[in-house]
């Protein structure tokens, strides 16, 4: 496997915050073309930064990040930079900037000059990729939470990037159409082999992960597979975050000496080991 | 029901006149005093239509709606004496913070109410007390300097200041962490068990529906289509996802126990009930 994302001893402190705390300190990373990685902490943990480090939206003041061998202090590389990794944020309306679905896509694709065959097959597979083809007619507005946040999703892939990274992307979503997300984006994971990073304070999408990295003033306080970090309840304890309440009954019946397996950690998964 | 706060009666709305399709149809509840409802339904279902009746923000086209007996819907009504009555905090409610000062911000209410100093004082050290945010340390701070969760505290006591009977939530925990969320719980509880407030709560999220509310209405297409207590609505899965409704994903792993035969008695609604069950089979 190659190594896809680099982060290397990392600090970063937003210019115009008074605090002496950087909202990164010291952060090394390294993400593998094709890993599924959920970035996980409370607010103001420096998980967005660390999201905003990995397409050059952010600069590190001390050490690098390399995408795909490219460091994003090369002001010559970043436009491979972020067509190599894109970026979806909370809330789709901030992103969403054409009054038709399709123009919407097509617009990034149009303004760095494709040929208008060639931005019409990218939209047309962006579309068929995130199931809203029937769509694209439509004003964005005239579109679900969910609906949107996949064009937003589509808008990006029609840029044929290597790493989507999703920002908070479910958090103001309702819990139907967060499933439908999560869902989507294991999907490019899965198929189109894309890498993932997703960033949430939701522990429960952190579940079918390949990683769960958890950030904690600044530093990344845990890195590993999910199974064994919904293991520790102790440090999840300490951590402060509330295991997910299937995952709580899972770990309180194994107690009870019911064998349930560690790695079960979907509804789908307690069941089977139930049954 | 004895002595509710809220009744509508017949209920509808339309929102402009010749539109076919009416926001609410024939809506018929009540409200205990001192309760907490929540309100749930899809997109365009008629919660907001529906909360927006009960503090005169809309009139209904048919029907009455009583708030502490009053009809509300009658033209005439003291529309501001209604409104302190009944609090309303909106989606996102950090962003409709204006005050120069934590302090300023909350005051605005009680300020209105034409009350003195002293009293406006009071009121705003208490409420901020209720949120968790004492009045000393952040009194004087400025709304901008705080976290996202912070202010949505603040724009809740700036409710609070107001000693509303009533306390109509519109998805306020929409992009809260885990922490906030806790908090927040903590103080909508204390709230209830403190000031008597009623609650009503319009919320997707259906965990938080099951931790707080005694009683579930929902909403589909402008109609009432179920009531009930939390236990008795979430036991109803295939029902609510006719209606393009979640169910906590706790009860979603029951009712998928009992498709595969294991008898995890129909209205479980907590972890802590569940694994009373599962420790009794066990022996």
């Amino acid at each position: 496997m190659t190594v896809l994302l680099a982060i290397q001893h990392v600090t970063y402190a937003y210019p115009a915050v008074k605090t002496p705390n950087a909202a990164l300190r010291d952060v090394s990373l390294q993400i593998q073309e094709g890993e599924y990685v959920v970035v996980l902490g409370h607010n103001g943990s420096g998980k967005s930064t660390l999201a905003r480090l990995c397409n050059a939206l952010l600069l590190p003041d001390e050490g690098n990040v390399l995408i795909g061998g490219m460091d994003t202090h090369d002001v010559a590389k970043r436009r491979s930079i972020r067509d190599m990794v894109g970026i979806i944020f909370q809330n789709p309306d901030n992103q969403i900037i054409a009054t038709l679905v399709e123009d919407d896509i097509a617009w990034s694709l149009a303004i760095q000059g494709f040929a208008p065959e060639l931005i019409a097959e990218r939209v047309e597979d962006a579309l068929i990729a995130v199931g809203i083809a029937a769509l694209r007619q439509l004003p964005p507005h005239k579109l679900s939470g969910g609906q949107r946040q996949r064009v937003a999703i589509a808008g990006i892939l029609a840029l044929r990037p290597r790493c989507i990274i999703a920002d908070e992307a479910t958090s103001m979503l309702d819990p139907l159409a967060r499933q439908e997300i999560t869902g989507l984006l294991h999907h490019l994971n899965k198929e189109q082999g894309l890498t993932i990073l997703q960033v949430t304070h939701l522990l429960e999408e952190a579940a079918l992960a390949d990683r769960v990295v958890v950030m904690e003033q600044g530093q990344i306080v845990v890195d590993e597979p999910p199974a064994k970090f919904f293991a520790n309840v102790r440090r999840l304890h300490s951590l402060r975050l509330a295991l997910p309440e299937p995952i709580e009954f899972a770990e309180r019946l194994r107690n009870l000496g019911y064998s349930i397996a560690e790695n079960a950690l979907t509804i789908e998964a307690i069941v089977q080991e139930l049954y | 029901m004895i002595n509710p706060i809220i009744v509508t009666k017949n209920l509808t709305y339309t929102y402009k006149v010749g539109v076919a399709k009416a926001a609410l149809t024939d809506v018929n509840l009540e409200i205990a005093r001192g309760s907490c409802v929540a309100l749930v339904g899809t997109n365009g279902s008629g919660k907001t239509t529906l909360v927006q009746h009960f503090n005169g923000l809309l009139r209904p086209t048919h029907g009455t709606v009583y708030v502490n007996g009053v009809n509300v819907g009658t033209k005439g009504i003291d529309l501001r004496a209604l409104r302190h009555k009944v609090g309303l905090l909106f989606q996102m409610a950090e962003t409709q913070l204006f005050g120069r000062t934590v302090f300023e911000d909350v005051a605005f209410g009680p300020r209105q109410m034409r009350m003195g100093k002293a009293e406006v004082r009071a009121r705003v050290v208490s409420a901020l007390d209720i949120v968790g945010l004492p009045f000393l340390q952040y009194g004087s701070r400025a709304p901008f300097d705080l976290s996202g969760g912070e202010r949505r505290r603040i724009a809740l006591a700036g409710v609070l200041a107001m000693s509303p009977e009533v306390l109509i939530l519109d998805e306020i925990s929409v992009g809260l962490d885990g922490d906030g969320r806790a908090a927040l719980y903590a103080y909508l509880r204390t709230i209830r068990k403190k000031r008597n407030v009623t609650i009503v709560l319009v919320s997707h999220d259906m965990t938080e529906v099951a931790a707080l509310a005694d009683r579930v209405i929902v909403l589909h297409q402008g109609r009432i289509v179920m009531q009930g207590e939390p236990r008795t609505v979430f036991a109803q899965g295939e029902q609510l996802r006719a209606w393009e409704l979640a169910v906590p994903p706790l009860s979603e792993l029951f009712t998928q126990l009992r498709a595969n035969g294991i008898a995890v008695p129909q209205e479980t609604l907590t972890v802590d009930e569940a694994v009373k069950w599962f420790a009794q089979r066990k022996r």
